[in-house]
């Protein structure tokens, strides 16, 4: 698989506008903050349970950026010899944006 | 969101629109609202991934490189990058040999896919090129930046080899000529260094070493180093901005070797073996931290040194009289820390070449992993087979030699590889073909995914109900992570025991720098709560004269007063250990609160087992039995209350009849007026300390001892910081642990703090000129500098930690699963982060009670 392209080069093509190049996974995973962000703030006030546990997944995934420092290119560049565990983490979240976009 | 439509079929991904054979015809229907699409279901598999994701975050942490580029069809050609190892480092290992030379390999075949998608890029900006200026610069690799522009396809550069009679100089006047970039910049990598001169005979950067022959040098930046252009790093495609990101030619340097990252650890036996490392500092601390420097075991009673916990068990058990048992092993390991000697006559494992300091050594072995990375950028695959033939006295005997050794150092490692993958194709072959085929959950073999996994720890599917595809799907997921991490694990067990303790001494020590309570009582007096003994305390000795004279007497009270960070709590801890035999009880209350008096006295009660074999929770029966205890043994004991704000919190736990005991009190205190003249006591104020401790203090924390301080080349500096200070044990001592830590000269830290005064009288002026006061200013300075060097998430752990009590911070109370953003940090998965500036702020932590 190529490394920047590889199988998700036609998801990454559609985030037209990002240098996702070099740091695909941190390009992906601001994608699908993005994507919560813009579920909560649609998501019916009367329904706040639900959005509550948005809220609370979009916190998961934000410590998750922080922790695996995927919001700079720090994660992609710790991961650019481990090309298995890199795919693994950018179809993970390929299938969480996917999730989130047909939302 | 919010759209007219939305596809039912959710949350599979687009491959499996087509290939799943559950997927549901796709239908247009209106938005029935957004609540309804996101229904629990799907909250919980965005839920399981995220769990997945989480799972991961070690790995991610500290991915190991594990990369074989097979699944691409590739021909694994790494035996030209074990032979280049081979070549450049003769009399390392072979397994050394083997290691570097496969890191050689990826490096190289890494680059080599940059390559090709720089001219990617190269080619669909040319257009850009030709319609106007560019947003960024595309260099070509490794070429000036002059010919940046020039999109052809040029033939790899020949790599000129120093011509036989031909000077150093003149040599390095013609590549200057062709480079055309003048190399102006003195001491460094770059020196009389030009783009196309692939191979130099610049003589080796470590002096005393060994001449290495031909020399790879870095490229130059793709654009000039002045202007403020824009370009993409040719080695990791980052887009950088001259003048920002890159300022020097030293930038340059480090950012190309944290991209190449060249440097591995030496020892072949360690965990890390096959770690990459991008940064100098970081690689070289592994090393000194798991390998070259000891743990030694020390006796806190006597000060003697072990370097076997054996001998610190004999020790205790023959000259203390200590039990054999399970206690024994606990302050054993308690004992536990660095050695403080200084790393002297350590051998490069490359060259053999031995260095006396380790600063040296550290330059010298790096200096031999860069030069073998620069050969991933420097040579191409062909290249690599003239740089065989490059080598001087190409048919003598010597090279023949090596010739010979090299095919049999291959010969052994294909026969290795042989029998390995025979090995595996023979016990794992369904293992190994589900995990390395690389295949993933989405793809039309999915059914091989998610068999004999225990999913126990993530949330289940519902039962009776016929699961999804994208269930299905996170269910896969869950089982590949889920071998993925077993697969962690069992590369971490297997490892050497050795290895794994070094790194678990790291808990070790954290925890005894953090809770030290309890880890001493079992020498030769008794202890309850004993601080840890500072072993770079100096001087005091007349005010430990006076604070002896007065305590030697039964039922006597001494205060130790004096300023804030003046060292009142660091005198008697070190009066508790100096004159630890006069004393056959010796207990340490926490004196700020009433509360915490009376948790001192409850902790003695258990710990003497006062309260006998029932469980006594009321806290004043406690103490009760602490007073008869105290009031009726006939052993000598010291009793010393720290910090001790108001008296009249302190009455009920002086005991009533303290003449008629054969104890002493020591309390230490601020407030010289503490006790009332109709008490009899002592008072001992201390004052600053004497400005030849302060320099015997700075002197010995840059890891010199000398005998006679006077004859010291910075005897005068360490006078001068000392009056800077003001002399005040608490700025002194952070000054002694900045030394320590940073290995910054007294000279260089005599400009910094010169630096920081101006600063920070600037900073006073703009505010009100008399708001700090000569002490204060130094301690603000001192801590500005420390404060400098720590990180952004140590910074804000310290802020957490000032509202601590300092004496007994628990980790396990700030270290969570926080879900709270500003606490993010302090998250349990960030464990390894935090352990470093827990050990640097322990010993801060240490001193701010005094």
């Amino acid at each position: 698989m190529d490394f920047l392209a590889g199988s998700n080069g036609s998801l990454l093509s559609q985030l037209a506008g990002q240098p996702c190049g070099a740091a695909p996974i941190s390009c992906l995973f601001k994608e699908c903050l993005d994507l919560f962000d813009q579920l909560v703030l649609c998501s019916d006030a009367q329904y706040s349970v639900r959005r509550d546990a948005l809220e609370s997944q979009a916190k998961k995934l934000r410590t998750w950026g922080n922790d695996a420092r995927a919001f700079t290119w720090e994660l992609d560049r710790a991961l650019r010899k481990s090309s298995r565990l890199q795919q693994e983490v950018l179809m993970l979240l390929k299938c969480l944006w996917n999730c989130l976009q047909q939302s | 969101m919010g759209g007219p439509s939305i596809k039912m079929e959710a949350f599979t991904t687009p491959e499996e629109e087509t290939t799943l054979p559950d997927a549901r015809p796709v239908a247009e229907i209106p938005t029935p609202g957004l609540d309804t699409i996101i229904s629990s279901d799907a909250t919980d598999i965005i839920g399981n991934y995220l769990h997945c994701l989480l799972a991961l975050v070690p790995a991610l942490r500290y991915p190991t490189p594990q990369d074989t580029y097979q699944e691409d069809g590739l021909k694994k050609d790494e035996g030209k990058d074990l032979a280049l190892a081979l070549l450049m480092f003769e009399k390392a290992t072979p397994c050394f040999i083997r290691r570097v030379g496969h890191a050689n390999w990826k490096r190289r075949l890494f680059q080599r896919r940059l390559s090709e998608k720089l001219a990617q890029i190269r080619e669909s900006k040319a257009g850009t090129f030709s319609a106007g200026p560019p947003s960024f610069s595309v260099p070509d690799r490794g070429r000036p930046s002059q010919q940046t522009t020039n999109l052809s396809n040029q033939p790899p550069a020949q790599f000129p080899t120093k011509k036989p009679n031909q000077s150093e100089g003149a040599l390095l006047s013609e590549n200057s000529s062709i480079s055309g970039i003048p190399s102006s910049t003195p001491g460094t990598i770059f020196t009389h260094q030009s783009v196309n001169a692939r191979f130099s005979t610049i003589s080796s950067v470590v002096s005393d070493a060994k001449p290495t022959g031909n020399r790879h040098v870095l490229p130059d930046p793709p654009v000039p180093l002045h202007s403020t252009e824009e370009f993409l790093c040719p080695y990791c495609l980052q887009e950088l901005t001259m003048g920002q990101d890159i300022e020097c030619l030293k930038d340059w340097e480090y950012h190309v070797f944290s991209d190449l990252e060249p440097y591995m650890c030496t020892y072949d036996n360690c965990i890390l073996a096959e770690k990459t490392f991008g940064v100098k500092d970081e690689w070289f601390r592994h090393e000194l931290d798991d390998h070259r420097i000891d743990n030694i075991w020390f006796c806190q009673s006597c000060l003697v040194e072990f370097n076997d916990s054996a001998k610190l068990a004999d020790h205790l058990k023959d000259v203390h009289a200590y039990p054999q048992g399970q206690e024994l092993a606990i302050v054993v390991s308690l004992c536990q820390r660095r050695s403080r000697a200084p790393v002297l006559n350590q051998s490069c494992a490359i060259c053999h070449f031995i260095y006396s300091n380790a600063e040296d050594l550290k330059s010298h072995v790096a200096d031999h992993f860069e030069q073998l990375s620069l050969t991933s950028i420097n040579l191409e695959d062909d290249a690599i087979d003239e740089a065989d033939c490059c080598q001087p006295d190409g048919g003598s005997p010597e090279n023949e030699e090596k010739k010979r050794r090299l095919e049999s150092f291959l010969s052994d490692l294909r026969e290795n590889a042989f029998a390995k993958e025979h090995e595996i194709d023979g016990e794992d072959r369904d293992v190994s073909t589900s995990s390395e085929s690389g295949l993933l959950p989405g793809s039309s073999d999915d059914a091989s995914f998610g068999h004999g996994h225990d999913f126990a720890a993530l949330p289940s599917p519902k039962s009776g109900r016929r699961r999804g595809p994208a269930e299905v799907q996170v269910e896969a997921w869950h089982a590949k992570v889920e071998r993925y991490l077993e697969e962690q694990a069992k590369n971490f067990y297997d490892a050497p025991e050795s290895d794994i303790a070094s790194l678990r001494s790291y808990d070790v020590m954290s925890e005894s720098m953090v809770e030290p309570l309890g880890s001493m009582e079992t020498l030769r007096s008794i202890r309850t709560m004993p601080p840890t003994r500072n072993q770079a305390f100096v001087g005091r000795e007349s005010d430990f004269d006076k604070l002896h004279n007065n305590l030697s007497n039964h039922g006597s009270i001494c205060v130790l007063s004096g300023t804030g960070g003046i060292g009142k709590s660091a005198t008697a801890i070190e009066y508790t250990y100096k004159f630890e035999r006069e004393y056959d009880y010796i207990f340490w209350i926490q004196a700020e609160t009433p509360v915490s008096c009376a948790y001192s006295f409850g902790h003695i009660a258990t710990h003497l087992g006062l309260d006998g074999d029932e469980v006594v929770r009321h806290q004043e029966r406690l103490v009760m039995l602490t007073h008869e205890f105290l009031e009726r043994t006939g052993k000598r004991w010291l009793l010393v209350f720290d910090n001790v704000d108001d008296l009249s919190a302190l009455q009920r736990f002086l005991p009533s009849k303290l003449l008629e005991t054969r104890g002493s009190i020591l309390l230490t205190t601020r407030n010289a007026t503490l006790l009332p003249q109709n008490i009899d006591h002592t008072l001992v104020e201390l004052g600053i300390l004497a400005l030849e401790d302060c320099r015997r203090l700075l002197l010995t924390s840059t890891g010199e001892n000398p005998k006679d301080m006077r004859t010291h080349p910075e005897y005068k500096l360490a006078g001068d910081i000392a009056i800077y200070a003001g002399r005040l044990p608490l700025a002194l001592s952070h000054i002694a642990g900045y030394l320590a830590q940073s290995g910054c000269s007294l000279e260089d830290f005599v400009e910094l703090w010169q630096e920081r005064l101006h600063h920070t009288d600037l900073h006073a002026s703009a505010k009100d000129s008399s708001f700090l006061n000569s002490t204060e200013k130094a301690l603000e300075i001192m801590w500005n500098i420390g404060l400098r060097e720590v990180t952004i998430d140590a910074k804000e752990l310290l802020h957490i930690l000032a509202f601590l009590d300092s004496d007994t911070i628990q980790k396990d109370l700030l270290v969570d699963e926080h879900e709270d953003h500003n606490l993010e940090f302090l998250h349990s998965s960030e464990k390894f982060r935090f352990e470093l500036p827990f050990l640097v702020f322990g010993n801060l932590s240490s001193t701010f009670s005094c």
